[in-house]
């Protein structure tokens, strides 16, 4: 990964904190993943959905993984679902959506950029 | 090129697919969904900054989960009450209040309309307006603390440092702001609740339209069975040198009168079977199918110095409520320069209902006798017939579900049913004068002298309560309340005021309109009674020369009377040691009478193998209901075999299906006295045989051919609701002992199904104290969080379960608040 990559991978990391913190949606994740239009679609995709991940799993940290379990283990009575799931699923999805917005960013911009830029 | 621009399409197909999940994953966001309410799974010291208070207030929440508040002023201390219980019951608190109101289905959706319906044709949040406008303006200085509690709760919606409720955040509800009005509207629904007298004459005329009035007495007397001994109040009801005789009138002539006939309700009986389905839509539309009430009883009993060991009056209370978790109750201490009282917050409502001061303590039971009552109305389109006049009825508007819905109201009350020209309305002092419960409660917090509970209790309107009351030196009851008096003329033409209907009341003229109440000097009551001890476990509340006759008395079957009762008069004394051991007493009083009976009639019919086995277990059970006995598991199937096959049999054929079946002492007393009896089918010998017979066939065929192991525990569970509905929140089921007629209830119905359907009623809490011994002691089924993965979600539930009690004074400090 070069230099410029790494900013914007930071730069978009950081994004994904505000995004996950000022509002409950995934939807953040569509600004989040912008700067990373920069890198091709594949490779765009790759890394948006890592540093989605990365930084929505990251958030766990700041609670007791007792109580976090426990919680998870009720709420997956509630909806019918692992434990486990409970706890990546929102994560995957967040995930999931700012890989595919890089990768669209990403797209967008090689269908409007300028001949031979 | 072109490839970018399918893949661009095919990128936003993905993430419109995707955008279905993305709504409903809000509530797992790592930040701003569920998990923040993990931080707050267990008490932790803070200090908070809470804007309103005028002083700093410390709140200490010791081990056993008992929040001790400290203020330095009344605000404060309400203020601070207020916001502790939102901190720990905010959810619990809007449910209730959004169901009280009538607004459940616009948060759970068409499964809350008919919750909402009730509620408004009840009349609650009108009633609940009112009410606040009144005291607001009568007795601003208890409003005002009313008023900050609400402050309180909403200091804690604005603040910053808990998370929201689980229940909330799973809702996507955001808390609305609380007034003073939710507390009122709770306290109206909980009246209504325990109210006596709105559904019972509806179930009573519908059994005397069917049946008569012999067979409806028979099974269902004015007084149960075997209940002479065990009023509340000891002796022949005369109370302050007044009673039934001196006014002229013989109990024993009162009491043998029809009190469903035309005479003593204007309600012609061939019109009342034309009534029936108005009937049943009347009582189908006042019961809340959101907020089960069943059949709710409690246990309070006193014990006067001259009978108490230490020479120290006792008390001992615990009301049955439907169990949820987290609880109807929070326990807390409030303390401040004028009030140092302990014991049971009812969540919503300020203060505290049952507990103790330094030196007086008080209880609650229910004494069942009307306090409502149901009216036949002639309508004309929008009019009533009263007194050979047409009348306008008012009427209130309401939308429900995007739908107008009119409420009508006669002078009686509230319409709560029609057809054609034919209504039914509820009359209910709750709806007619304001009930100043909350302003009693409070005194009752700040009591200082038995006198001046008594004076507290002057202010208390409905639903009427058996106040069981000790101070220092004096223990004692008061039924206390509004009970509506009906002007009667007899068939001998004397005249008496008498408390109630057994039916519905003609409507159409004023002579059944209510005329005032009993007047407090002749409430039923009695301090330091001669005989050392009084109870109130819902039997019936006096005897039958009381002035003012219950004829709407509909009592409990006074099983766990019949308990405290034997068990009290073979003392000489009683101690602490034997309150809790009495409280936790799990004898079935009626199968200790009917249990020997049952043997008699079953030991000489021919048995197969199982049968004798089952038959051993019965002959050598001594009638307790513990988890772990066959005996009482065979009594239960025997007795509720002999129901289906006896009273529901007659109530099928008679189209009373659903109206609760006679109690097991009315099976006693028939067995003993009418073997022969129509009820049962004219030989009980061959019923009890049969019920035997079939219920070891059902046991047998759901639990296998091992009668050891057909344990009460099995077929009697206890599963404690979430009052959100949702089931993962819920405890249980769990193996639990006693039934409805033992002191420490088990309630469940008699259906013929293995297992029983699970115990969802029970004691709410337990209460023993003695103010002049300095001893509280206290438990109940749950903790104070609401926060399901706390330790405090249902700390005290195992102590519960297990009879043992906490001291509501010296537990060890867990966390510190400190607001300022």
């Amino acid at each position: 990964m070069n230099k410029t990559n790494l900013v914007i991978v930071v730069i978009s990391a950081a994004l994904c904190y505000i995004a996950l913190i000022i509002s409950p949606y995934a939807w953040g994740g569509l600004i989040a993943s912008l700067p990373l239009f920069i890198i091709k679609p594949a490779r765009a995709f790759v890394a948006g959905f890592s540093v989605g991940l990365a930084t929505s799993i990251s958030l766990f940290i700041a609670y007791p993984m007792a109580s976090l379990l426990s919680l998870a283990s009720l709420i997956g009575r509630i909806i019918n679902l692992s434990p486990y799931i409970v706890i990546v699923i929102y994560p995957l999805f967040f995930a999931i959506i700012v890989g595919l917005s890089a990768s669209l960013w990403s797209t967008i911009y090689r269908i409007f950029r300028p001949v031979g830029g | 090129m072109r490839r970018n621009y399918y893949t661009a399409a095919l990128l936003v197909i993905l993430l419109l697919a995707i955008s279905f999940f993305v709504e409903p994953l809000a509530v797992l966001n790592p930040y701003n969904g569920v998990w923040s309410v993990t931080v707050n799974s267990g008490y932790r010291s803070m200090v908070l900054n809470i804007p309103g208070l005028y002083q700093p207030v410390n709140i200490t929440i010791d081990s056993t989960g008992l929040a001790h508040i400290s203020a330095a002023n009344d605000h404060d201390l309400f203020f601070a009450q207020g916001f502790y219980v939102a901190a720990n019951r905010l959810d619990q608190m809007e449910l209730q209040a959004i169901m009280a109101s009538g607004n459940l289905s616009k948060y759970v959706g068409p499964s809350g309309i008919a919750s909402d319906k009730t509620v408004m044709l009840l009349g609650l949040p009108k009633y609940a307006y009112s009410l606040e406008k009144d005291i607001q303006q009568q007795y601003p200085q208890y409003y005002s603390l009313i008023q900050d509690f609400s402050e309180g709760v909403n200091a804690y919606i604005n603040s910053t440092f808990f998370s929201d409720p689980l229940v909330l955040k799973l809702a996507g509800i955001e808390p609305f702001k609380w007034t003073p009005y939710y507390s009122f509207v709770w306290q109206e629904y909980m009246s209504w609740t325990l109210t006596t007298g709105g559904k019972e004459p509806l179930m009573y005329s519908l059994m005397y339209s069917s049946l008569g009035f012999n067979s409806t007495l028979q099974i269902w007397p004015y007084y149960p069975y075997y209940s002479e001994q065990v009023t509340v109040l000891p002796g022949d009801g005369e109370i302050n040198n007044y009673s039934l005789s001196a006014q002229g009138i013989e109990p024993s002539y009162l009491w043998s009168l029809n009190w469903m006939d035309q005479w003593a309700t204007g309600v012609n009986t061939s019109l009342l079977k034309q009534l029936r389905p108005l009937l049943k839509e009347a009582l189908q539309n006042i019961s809340d199918p959101y907020f089960a009430s069943p059949d709710m009883g409690s246990n309070s009993w006193v014990i006067a110095s001259s009978f108490s060991c230490s020479g120290s009056p006792l008390l001992a209370n615990d009301p049955h409520l439907p169990l949820y978790i987290p609880s109807l109750w929070i326990p807390m201490q409030l303390q401040d320069t004028s009030f140092n009282v302990t014991g049971w917050n009812l969540v919503g409502v300020p203060g505290i209902l049952i507990g103790h001061t330094t030196s007086t303590a008080w209880g609650l039971t229910t004494p069942e006798g009307n306090s409502a009552n149901d009216y036949l109305e002639i309508l004309n389109g929008t009019s009533y017939l009263y007194d050979g006049k047409r009348l306008p009825m008012q009427s209130v508007n309401y939308t429900l579900d995007g739908k107008e819905f009119t409420v009508y109201y006669t002078n009686n009350g509230p319409l709560i049913a029609r057809n054609s020209n034919y209504g039914i309305s509820l009359s209910w002092p709750g709806a007619e004068l304001p009930s100043y419960d909350l302003i009693a409660e409070i005194m009752l917090d700040n009591s200082t002298t038995y006198s001046e509970m008594l004076n507290a209790l002057r202010f208390w309107g409905v639903p009427p309560q058996n106040f069981a009351l000790v101070s220092k030196d004096h223990a004692g009851y008061i039924t206390a309340g509004r009970y509506p008096l009906i002007n009667e003329t007899l068939p001998d033409n004397k005249t008496v005021m008498v408390i109630g209907s057994r039916s519905i009341l003609n409507g159409s003229v004023s002579n059944w309109e209510p005329e005032g109440f009993v007047p407090f000097k002749f409430l039923p009551q009695s301090e330091d009674n001669p005989r050392g001890y009084m109870f109130a476990p819902n039997q019936p509340t006096v005897g039958q020369d009381y002035p003012y006759p219950f004829v709407g008395g509909f009592w409990a079957s006074g099983g766990r009377a019949q308990v405290i009762y034997h068990y009290l008069s073979a003392k000489q004394c009683v101690t602490i040691n034997d309150m809790e051991s009495l409280q936790s007493n799990i004898t079935d009083y009626w199968a200790s009478q009917l249990t020997p009976l049952l043997i008699k009639e079953i030991h000489a019919m021919n048995m197969n193998d199982l049968e004798q086995k089952a038959f051993t277990y019965l002959s050598d059970w001594n009638y307790t209901a513990d988890e772990g006995s066959v005996g009482m598991t065979l009594y239960w199937y025997i007795t509720s075999e002999i129901d289906n096959m006896t009273y529901a049999k007659i109530y099928q054929e008679n189209n009373l299906q659903g109206l609760p079946l006679p109690f097991i002492s009315t099976t006693i007393y028939l067995a003993y006295n009418y073997p022969d009896s129509q009820w049962f089918n004219y030989n009980f010998t061959n019923i009890a045989r049969e019920a035997f017979t079939k219920a070891v066939d059902l046991l047998s065929t759901n639990l296998g051919d091992n009668v050891s192991s057909w344990t009460w525990g099995r077929v009697h569970m206890l599963e404690i609701h979430s009052l959100s509905g949702l089931q993962a929140l819920s405890i249980g089921p769990l193996p639990i002992w006693g039934d409805d007629h033992t002191l420490s209830v088990g309630s469940t119905s008699h259906e013929l199904i293995v297992p029983e359907p699970y115990v969802t009623v029970g004691s709410s809490l337990r209460f023993i104290a003695s103010p002049a011994l300095q001893q509280f002691l206290g438990v109940f089924p749950g903790g104070p969080s609401n926060n399901p993965i706390s330790y405090y979600y249902s700390n005290q539930l195992q102590a519960w379960l297990d009879h043992q009690y906490f001291s509501l004074a010296n537990g060890q400090i867990i966390a510190r608040w400190h607001l300022e």
